[in-house]
């Protein structure tokens, strides 16, 4: 492994020492440049796998990913996409898969800002199956149970923002809010909110595509879909979850405050959000790809 | 001595705290200095009939007080937000520097003279700013307040100004669109190249014009900006941006160089971004700033671009 991966795996260790957890080497492969680490979150184990990547086997590159895989504690009955797809609204920085009981998120070891997105990953490390599955069951008890703290998210960090991405596209300013057209179809939504029902104040993302433009309606491709093909291979992170909203597909992630102290976070949202909208068609193939080996 | 620079040296010759020099003006505010300066110009023997009668190019620039350390990075993520100009740095100080060729047939000769008036009366304040506030974030709300640029156009700008401005570069073979508060151009960067929207890959600079983009610390204005198709590595951004910005300044009879080069998003794209800060619309400034902006990318496409691969992708850019 690259001295940058250690580093960042170095980083991931330090920032999970802050919510008290410790970062413990459970096995090591050599030759496939692989590890596995525990974590004992207070809501049961995680594992983090730290790879690199099979394209960048045979190539000069260095390429890592690291893997977070949470088993859902207790399990959940029903694994139907459909329930799937209504828990992963209520993620923030990893998605569920009711089918595996796992909830999973992955990344890059990138090159840009390591220190951030090792804080984001720490994050959905610590939290990232207890804020999903807290959501649910907080939703579930009671609607006025919501926490309540102010995003620190401002119209001045808006504007910056706005002004910062002005190269991209025509976005649009508003109290709190910002929106851009990515592309033809795909919506960049950032919207500073105080009432997640885990984290309270933060920024809300949200990627929003219609449905007919990533696939064929007698596809029917579900949000699920989506998920494992970014979780297995996408170069977007996948903090966060897709999910279905009426005829769009929508990628939802949460942001939550402590999180905004870290050099470049937004910049790396919207860059993440421009990824993640370029690699849809990717997605897509795959399973074309895959259901079509599957008949064969 | 052009229209021009007798409207800016009438205009300064009054202020007490200016120290002349030849041909323009040293204002000393300890512990920072900014000049205005006329550099003669002897235009060669032109064939063509129409001139504007290039005389002189106006520099003006700022050397920041105290030591910078930073690097080409650095200098790179400050020029995102500049304003009158783009940062540099030599000898170890951080300086700030605009160039503007003046002529002698200048149709807007008072509007060029109130600009440069403007930028070098406001090139310490508002570069200090945006210096000072990409080194702590957390001064950007303080500078904003004290610096006070409007924030709110002085009257409503009508949106036809803007699909008026993108017919007129339709009808010169361009792609443009308009909306409310701005209007698009591409320049195509590859032969059969032509639109972005019509082909999601195609090899086009888009170039923007807006007045809903306004400024961090600077207020309502117009905001200029050009996009590449793609990017070249983001290890190698920096020195691109240095070697634009610089080069820019080097041209004998080139657009006004207000604006600058710099690092977005994750450190991996590169933006030219003009702002002119103002709360007066003005119906000219929109197309006028896409001119420029236009004429800027025809010149990184004759001396930069190579069709395919960009920036110069595997050379060194210095």
């Amino acid at each position: 492994m690259t001295e940058v991966t250690f580093a960042f795996i170095d980083h991931v260790k330090n920032v999970l020492q802050s919510f008290n957890l410790s970062l413990t080497l459970s096995k090591e492969d050599h030759p496939n440049e692989a590890r596995l680490y525990n974590v004992n979150t207070p809501d049961g184990p995680t594992e983090v796998f730290v790879h690199r990547t099979s394209r960048s086997l045979n190539t000069s590159v260095h390429e890592y990913r690291v893997r977070v895989n949470s088993h859902m504690q207790p399990p959940f009955p029903s694994p139907s996409e459909d329930a799937n797809d209504t828990f992963n609204r209520f993620a923030t920085l990893a998605s569920v898969e009711l089918r595996d009981q796992t909830v999973l998120c992955q990344c890059l070891i990138p090159t840009a800002f390591p220190d951030t997105t090792a804080a984001v990953l720490s994050t959905a490390i610590a939290a990232g199956r207890h804020s999903l599955m807290g959501g649910v069951l907080n939703r579930s008890a009671s609607p006025d149970s919501d926490l309540q703290r102010l995003s620190k998210w401002t119209d001045l960090d808006f504007e910056q923002i706005h002004y910062d991405h002005a190269h991209l596209a025509t976005g649009i300013l508003g109290h709190r809010t910002w929106t851009i057209t990515l592309s033809q179809y795909n919506r960049l939504e950032l919207t500073a909110v105080h009432n997640n029902p885990y984290w309270g104040g933060g920024l809300l993302c949200l990627l929003s595509t219609p449905k007919h433009s990533v696939s064929a309606s007698y596809e029917n491709f579900s949000a699920s879909i989506l998920n494992s093909w970014s979780n297995l291979l996408g170069t977007a992170p996948t903090f966060g979850a897709w999910t279905t909203d009426g005829d769009r597909f929508v990628f939802i992630q949460f942001i939550p405050n402590f999180l905004k102290e870290c050099l470049g976070i937004t910049d790396l949202i919207v860059h993440w959000a421009l990824t993640r909208s370029a690699e849809l068609p990717l997605l897509v193939r795959n399973q074309r790809e895959y259901l079509l080996r599957r008949k064969l | 001595m052009s229209q021009i620079e007798d409207l800016v040296v009438n205009a300064l010759r009054k202020e007490a705290e200016l120290k002349p020099i030849d041909r323009g003006f040293l204002w000393n505010r300890n512990p920072h200095e900014t000049r205005i300066q006329f550099l003669p110009f002897e235009p060669p023997v032109s064939a063509s009939g129409v001139s504007f009668g290039l005389s002189a190019t106006c520099i003006i620039e700022t050397i920041f007080d105290g030591q910078f350390t930073g690097d080409d990075y650095f200098l790179a993520r400050l020029n995102k937000r500049s304003c009158w100009g783009n940062f540099f740095s030599e000898n170890q100080r951080l300086g700030m520097r605009a160039t503007y060729c003046i002529y002698d047939r200048e149709p807007a000769a008072h509007w060029v003279a109130r600009t440069l008036l403007r930028a070098f009366g406001e090139q310490i304040a508002l570069g200090f700013a945006i210096a000072q506030s990409e080194f702590s974030p957390n001064s950007l709300a303080a500078n904003r307040a004290n610096l006070e640029y409007p924030r709110q156009w002085a009257a409503p700008v009508d949106p036809a100004i803007f699909a008026s401005a993108a017919q007129t570069f339709r009808n010169r073979d361009f792609a443009s669109a308009s909306g409310h508060l701005s209007f698009t151009v591409e320049v195509p960067l590859s032969p059969g190249q032509f639109s972005r929207a019509v082909q999601s890959a195609a090899e086009t600079a888009l170039l923007c014009v807006s007045i809903g983009v306004p400024h961090p610390l600077a207020g309502v204005g117009y905001c200029g900006t050009i996009a590449l198709p793609f990017d070249p590595p983001p290890s190698a951004i920096p020195t691109w941006c240095k070697v634009l910005n610089d080069a820019e300044h080097h041209l004998h009879d080139f657009v006004p160089r207000i604006g600058a080069w710099g690092l977005r998003s994750a450190n991996n794209q590169i933006a030219y971004t003009l702002f002119y800060p103002t709360n007066e619309p003005d119906a000219g400034v929109p197309s006028m700033i896409m001119n420029w902006l236009v004429t800027r990318m025809m010149w990184v496409r004759k001396e930069f671009w190579t069709s395919g691969s960009g920036l110069g992708h595997d050379e060194d850019p210095s």
